[in-house]
């Protein structure tokens, strides 16, 4: 008896669990190689709110960086490229927004390591409704295989 | 008679042979406006101007005379699309192959109070180490920023990233003959169709 509450317990708890884990679908997120010294980063990703309720994306950090920010970069019809800064990203149920270059990023500010050669990066997403998502973003090199040996 | 139809045919040949090499002339000439290249025409004089680069030093937009330029500004603290720009070109001189020692590409700083040259010597060699990545006093850049229509502007933010640049991000195409003849606005930069504008070039 005593065994089949616990298993029930547990079954509830862990399908939870599972069930707050689908709300927030993270897909194709990777981060950008840049040189050594290099203070700035960005890393880019799909987010997907698969729950019947929307939800907000709030906070952003990164053990790798000082801060973490939700950026996006416009291109005006002159070609003069700025930034905005988003402190809260709306997440309407059922909709993927898609973090790529020259569009919403997250800036990586003020990186406290180099991230050549390092294989991931893990980025902490925070968010109203599903609590914390952990991503390990691939680090992509911002160079083809041969770059910097091009004569 | 028969004279005259010999005579007429004759002319008919010449003229023929006359628009044959009209045609070529006309295509010769007009290579350049043709607006079927992937960026889009632009057509101004490329004012020479010297700064310094990632070793220090003085380079000059004529020490390129017989290369195709391409030239676009930047700042090292850009974590999104200059990173993503230089990255492109790095793939458009790959692209280029053989043809890739007559390309040069040049990375001017519009943010010369943190973009030193050692911050550049450790930057921009990284995306390919034939790129030069050229700095100077704020005078010297916004001079060089104003004669190639550049804007550019010290953004202070809510983020803590310090400040950001707003600027123009386009990447400028010079000819070997000192033009400024394409220019590649964000839209537009798909490392394989600027490597054919090149390559229809040299």
């Amino acid at each position: 008896m005593g065994k089949t509450i616990i298993a029930l317990i547990l079954f509830f708890v862990l399908a939870q669990f599972s069930f707050a884990q689908d709300n927030i679908v993270i897909s194709d997120a990777w981060v950008r190689e840049v040189p050594p010294g290099t203070s700035m980063s960005a890393g880019y990703m799909t987010i997907e709110n698969k729950a019947k309720n929307d939800d907000k994306l709030i906070g952003i950090s990164s053990d790798v960086a000082e801060s973490a920010e939700l950026h996006i970069s416009k291109v005006d019809e002159n070609g003069v490229a700025t930034m905005e800064m988003i402190k809260i990203l709306d997440l309407p149920s059922g909709e993927a927004i898609e973090l790529k270059p020259g569009g919403m990023h997250i800036m990586l500010i003020g990186l406290k390591e180099s991230l050549v050669g390092k294989d991931s990066v893990r980025l902490n997403l925070n968010f109203e409704k599903s609590g914390e998502v952990k991503v390990e973003a691939p680090v992509k090199s911002s160079r083809s295989p041969t770059g910097g040996h091009n004569h | 008679m028969k004279r005259r139809n010999v005579f007429k045919i004759l002319i008919s040949i010449l003229f023929l042979i006359l628009i044959g090499w009209g045609i070529i002339v006309y295509q010769i000439i007009d290579i350049k406006s043709k607006a079927d290249f992937y960026g889009s025409v632009y057509e101004r004089e490329a004012l020479s101007f010297t700064l310094t680069d990632q070793n220090g030093s003085k380079v000059s937009l004529s020490d390129f005379k017989d290369k195709v330029v391409l030239l676009f500004f930047g700042y090292t603290h850009c974590p999104d699309v200059c990173p993503m720009t230089l990255s492109i070109m790095n793939n458009v001189v790959e692209e280029l192959g053989d043809q890739a020692d007559q390309v040069q590409v040049l990375f001017i700083t519009i943010d010369p109070q943190r973009d030193t040259v050692a911050k550049l010597k450790s930057y921009i060699p990284y995306y390919n180490e034939s790129f030069i990545g050229l700095t100077g006093t704020p005078e010297e850049i916004d001079k060089v920023a104003d004669d190639y229509n550049i804007f550019y502007s010290k953004e202070e933010v809510e983020s803590v990233s310090g400040y950001l640049m707003g600027h123009n991000s386009s990447v400028l195409l010079i000819t070997p003959d000192g033009e400024i003849f394409l220019r590649y606005t964000q839209n537009r930069m798909d490392p394989v169709s600027i490597a054919g504008d090149i390559k229809r070039i040299l």
